[in-house]
């Protein structure tokens, strides 16, 4: 039997510290756009310009098209969008970390469960 | 009816307040809320997903102060969540939203059903785990404060579970929300899990789901940034302070508060699905 798993709770608040990092970050960022969205149209009303709406193909390609500068051109829209992704990234981490972590202890079966949840993950961000 | 930035940030911050004190989560009161200011139930939708993942993953905050939440159950159930929540986010984008007023509605009536969790024979409960959470090896154990001692807890009913999960995460995905008092219910009553753990555990749980709906709705166009951003800071500042109160409210007048704040989300819902109904 195994008591309070003394080495899952350390890795977990490790893991814990990089998601809370990631929220206030990406938290930080959407701040930022919203301020300059409000300072480059002076409104402050809820838009629904279609600029605003998210489009592309694939999670993983939209991530590569704003690293190479392809994001919106708009400055304050590429903060929004990107913080978006870190936000979504957050989650996304966690499940690499424990798979990483269910290999170093060599739990085959949490190994398996774990690759399940990421590849179902990948896959729908993949194909849309 | 327009609506503004500030006030949206402000509200937001309310609701996830009130949102983490009721249990009933920010998303499910504020998905309604901006329906009544004129936001198309898809777009509401969309956006309260994603901002249910900045709840959710800020919500790692109290792990680190108490550990309860058991990751591996977790990471089992998370395989039927988040098929849930792509397979409700893939329906919302696909029907007509007329039906999303009624099933937001139902929903919001379900949160009114309180299953009292039968008292937890602790005893012999190691023999009560079927073959699914044997091997599974999800036992655990944690420090209960409030009678200084270590309880141990052996879940079982693998599979029903993990059918509730998934219509738990069918719900979230459909509705952007979170589902975590639904999400709790299975947890205690079919997996028999205790309180604090199942409370702990759902809020890892449901980062995941919503990133699996929030997969299907980022790009399928409905997804609009202004709207997220405020309410994304909002419900995760409030969330944060939600969870500190907690502790210090009389149970009363929670019950209380929860009873008005659901009725009047259903009426309202009930009414915008009418009219439309009326418009077609």
């Amino acid at each position: 039997m195994e008591p309070l798993k003394e080495n899952n709770s350390k890795i977990e608040v490790i893991l814990s510290y990089i998601l809370i990092a990631g929220v206030i970050v990406s938290l930080m960022l959407m701040i930022a756009g919203m301020v300059l969205l409000y300072l480059e149209s002076g409104s402050f009303i809820i838009s629904r310009d279609p600029s605003m709406f998210i489009k592309g193909s694939n999670f993983f390609s939209f991530i590569l098209d704003i690293f190479k500068g392809n994001g919106p051109e708009n400055t304050a829209l590429l903060l929004l969008t990107i913080g978006t992704i870190i936000l979504m990234l957050t989650p996304f981490i966690r499940v690499v970390a424990s798979l990483i972590y269910f290999i170093w202890i060599r739990d085959k079966k949490y190994i398996f469960i774990t690759l399940i949840v990421l590849i179902i993950l990948i896959i729908t961000l993949s194909f849309h | 009816m327009n609506l503004s930035v500030t006030l949206l940030i402000l509200l937001s911050t309310v609701i996830g307040f009130l949102g983490s004190l009721t249990g009933l989560g920010g998303a499910s009161i504020l998905v309604p809320i901006l329906v009544f200011f004129g936001i198309p139930i898809k777009e509401a939708i969309a956006a309260g997903m994603i901002a249910i993942i900045g709840s959710s993953s800020g919500s790692a905050l109290s792990y680190v102060r108490n550990q309860m939440a058991n990751i591996r159950l977790a990471m089992f159930l998370e395989i039927f969540t988040v098929i849930g929540g792509i397979a409700g986010a893939t329906l919302t984008v696909i029907i007509n939203p007329v039906y999303l007023y009624f099933f937001f509605v139902l929903f919001l009536a379900t949160s009114f059903i309180k299953i009292r969790s039968k008292s937890q024979d602790i005893a012999n409960a190691k023999d009560k785990r079927d073959f699914l959470t044997k091997w599974l090896a999800c036992d655990g154990a944690y420090y209960d404060k409030s009678c200084d001692k270590k309880i141990e807890y052996y879940p079982r009913n693998g599979l029903l579970g993990g059918a509730g999960m998934f219509v738990a995460g069918l719900a979230a995905g459909m509705l952007g929300i979170g589902a975590g008092a639904f999400k709790t219910t299975v947890q205690e009553n079919i997996l028999r899990m205790p309180t604090k753990v199942s409370s702990a555990t759902s809020n890892f749980i449901i980062g995941m789901t919503a990133l699996g709906g929030a997969s299907v709705y980022l790009f399928s166009g409905l997804l609009n940034l202004s709207l997220m951003a405020p309410i994304a800071i909002g419900t995760t500042i409030g969330a944060i302070f939600g969870g500190r109160i907690l502790n210090r409210i009389k149970d009363k007048y929670l019950k209380i508060l929860f009873l008005v704040i659901v009725s009047a989300l259903i009426i309202q819902m009930l009414y915008k699905g009418i009219t439309s109904i009326w418009n077609l």
